[in-house]
């Protein structure tokens, strides 16, 4: 009987998880303490470079085309395969690389919470006190 | 509810209802039909060709897109190589203009619900090894531009060499699946084209083969008639009544025709009492003349035989004095030879002769002083005022004068109905019932039975006498209106009295008819107007 009713919290975890609302995070260096969606579209295509700080802004991109990854992307108005188009050209145009893409969403939570500057983006439930929230995007 | 009873407008109405039916018909299926053969054509040219062309044109420009990667990764010219990274942007704007319009015709082929399973599963081939490629240009752009050149070379003979054949593979395959489906759109379109035409054209035959059988139809139905009128008519023209049509249709045609039977059977009717009347006006105007002529010298001899007869008289009383004086005075001797005389002629016959010739002239004066008085009187030449008078009143009162000369012989039955009184001149009315009623009295021999029967309409007043007796054969019938007609033995009738009846009812602008059969009986009908 335990054990059923952990499958099914571990169930309901899971399904409440796969429909979590995303944080959009950043590098408690940065001093802005939110983002609009335009100014998320344009910091992830490569056109806003710096923070109101003077410091470089670095975005951060996951590996795998999950469901975090497909919302955020398409919350910006864009597909995942077409942010990657807009960096290409970035690239070719010298305008800078894409961005790193990191394995998991702990590894974002990591990676943003200890370089300056960081941008990027895990389920809203993972989050905590090492980086600053500056975006919620609801379903 | 049979078809040949209605109206001809009905007929009409019903076939060209049927041909306006079909022809709606046709405009409705070819409307429809019209409609999917749009919709197929829209399909085709606003969606599967330029889908076939936005994803034949991705998959130039991807393929380009590798040359010049190639390109790049063999050039060491710096120059030459950023002029090869405009080259490559400007394919990336082409690659994602083309990926923009392909998922555009791809939303509304989605909403048209034509977009088809394989077409959607090789596109997501083809994205996810697009996605695939993309990262791999990355590193393949970064090994470029660290001019580890051979290590970029390797990545796109390899890894990306997948990647663009399985995404390439999925483009071509997207192609041929459009140009299959455009296609199989334009085969569709044939077909509903084809039969499309083949149903309307069929049924517009059909309606013109329907439109003209109905129009064969109206045209017999309206046509044959008037055929059998026109030789109908020329029958009439030529004097013979004695026509047939043959009605088939309850229509207008089939009422034009009975009239125009009815018509003639009228005219042959109105023709014959025509003929009738003029011979019995000019017999009047003759008999009128012949009595006024006859009378002067039958009033002379009627008038001279009584004088005659007193003169004659006188002179035979003369004759006998001279007998009584000669007897007296014993003078016989003297006149010997007159008695001898006398013997010699026979004078007592003579003296009764004379006699009997004075009644014969005064019979035979007396006749035709009678014969005169018919003759006037079916001329009319007395006629006196009309009155108000009851036909049944009328009746009863001849009766009443016959009733001694039928006695025990002839019973009389009356069936009189209320009818109401006319103008009319009673006593020549009386007269016409005496004649029928004498008439067929005499037609019985021994015991019989005279029906009289009285009724009426809203026009007329009719009278039947009816007797069991002899009867006529048709010649008799035809001819006893006629003056001096008369089936009686010499000097028993005048045969005047049925002539001088029907003037009277001719007066009465009324008719009288006859039926009779031989040695079963006769029927007299007279029928008066209720107004004069």
């Amino acid at each position: 009987m335990k054990k059923i009713l952990l499958c099914l919290s571990i169930f309901i975890l899971l399904s409440i998880s796969s429909n979590a609302q995303i944080a959009v995070i950043a590098n408690k260096s940065v001093p802005e303490s939110s983002v609009s969606k335009s100014e998320l579209l344009d910091l992830y295509s490569g056109d806003i470079k710096w923070w109101g700080n003077g410091d470089p802004v670095i975005i951060f991109d996951l590996k795998k085309n999950d469901d975090v990854k497909k919302d955020f992307y398409s919350f910006i108005g864009k597909t995942p395969s077409r942010m990657k188009t807009i960096w290409m050209k970035k690239m070719l145009s010298g305008e800078g690389d894409p961005p790193d893409a990191l394995e998991t969403e702990n590894d974002m939570l990591s990676v943003v919470a200890k370089t300056q500057g960081a941008i990027g983006f895990v389920s809203l439930d993972i989050i905590d006190n090492s980086v600053k929230t500056i975006a919620i995007i609801k379903d | 509810m049979k078809l040949s009873n209605q109206s001809l407008r009905t007929k009409q109405l019903i076939g060209f209802g049927a041909i306006l039916l079909m022809l709606i018909l046709v405009y409705l299926y070819s409307i429809k039909k019209m409609s999917d053969l749009n919709d197929e054509i829209i399909a085709v040219s606003n969606n599967w060709l330029p889908r076939a062309v936005a994803l034949s044109e991705l998959n130039n420009n991807t393929a380009n897109l590798r040359i010049s990667q190639f390109e790049h990764a063999y050039t060491f010219d710096e120059e030459k190589m950023r002029e090869q990274e405009l080259e490559m942007i400007e394919l990336i704007d082409q690659i994602t203009e083309n990926i923009d319009t392909y998922e555009k015709l791809k939303e509304e082929s989605e909403a048209q619900n034509i977009y088809t399973e394989a077409e959607k599963n090789l596109y997501r081939l083809f994205t996810d090894n697009w996605e695939v490629y993309q990262d791999l240009s990355f590193e393949f752009f970064v090994l470029s531009r660290e001019n580890k050149k051979q290590e970029a070379i390797d990545l796109l003979n390899n890894e990306a060499k997948e990647a663009a054949l399985i995404g390439g593979g999925a483009l071509e395959q997207l192609v041929n699946l459009c140009q299959q489906e455009s296609f199989d759109a334009a085969q569709r379109a044939e077909k509903t084209f084809r039969s499309a035409k083949g149903f309307t054209t069929i049924i517009i035959i059909g309606a013109i083969i329907l439109s003209l059988y109905i129009a064969r139809k109206l045209v017999n139905m309206i046509l044959r008639p008037i055929k059998q009128l026109r030789t109908a008519a020329g029958y009439i023209s030529k004097g013979d009544y004695d026509i047939y049509i043959d009605i088939e249709n309850n229509d207008e045609m089939g009422e034009l025709s009975e009239s125009f039977v009815h018509m003639a059977h009228s005219l042959e009717e109105a023709q014959n009492k025509l003929v009738q009347s003029e011979k019995m006006a000019s017999l009047g105007q003759l008999t009128a003349g012949v009595a006024h002529e006859i009378n002067n010298p039958v009033n002379f001899v009627l008038s001279n035989v009584n004088p005659l007869k007193r003169d004659i008289n006188d002179v035979i009383n003369v004759q006998k004095k001279y007998e009584e004086v000669i007897k007296y005075h014993n003078l016989e001797n003297q006149f010997a030879e007159i008695e001898k005389f006398k013997n010699d002629l026979d004078y007592e016959y003579t003296l009764n002769e004379i006699d009997k010739l004075l009644e014969g002239i005064e019979e035979g004066g007396n006749r035709t002083a009678e014969i005169v008085k018919g003759l006037r009187n079916f001329s009319r030449l007395d006629e006196s005022e009309m009155k108000i008078a009851n036909i049944n009143e009328c009746v009863d009162s001849t009766l009443m004068m016959l009733k001694n000369q039928f006695k025990n012989r002839i019973e009389i039955e009356k069936d009189f109905s209320e009818v109401p009184d006319i103008f009319c001149y009673p006593g020549k009315l009386n007269q016409v019932f005496m004649n029928l009623l004498s008439n067929a009295g005499q037609a019985i021999d021994g015991k019989g039975k005279i029906i009289i029967k009285t009724w009426n309409n809203d026009q007329s007043i009719f009278v039947s006498i009816t007797d069991d007796g002899k009867g006529m054969d048709e010649n008799t019938k035809s001819k006893i209106f006629e003056p001096f007609f008369t089936t009686k033995d010499v000097g028993e009738g005048t045969g005047l009295g049925l002539s001088i009846s029907y003037g009277i009812i001719q007066d009465h602008n009324g008719s009288i008819d006859v039926k009779s059969e031989l040695k079963k009986g006769t029927e007299f009908i007279i029928s008066l107007p209720n107004k004069q």
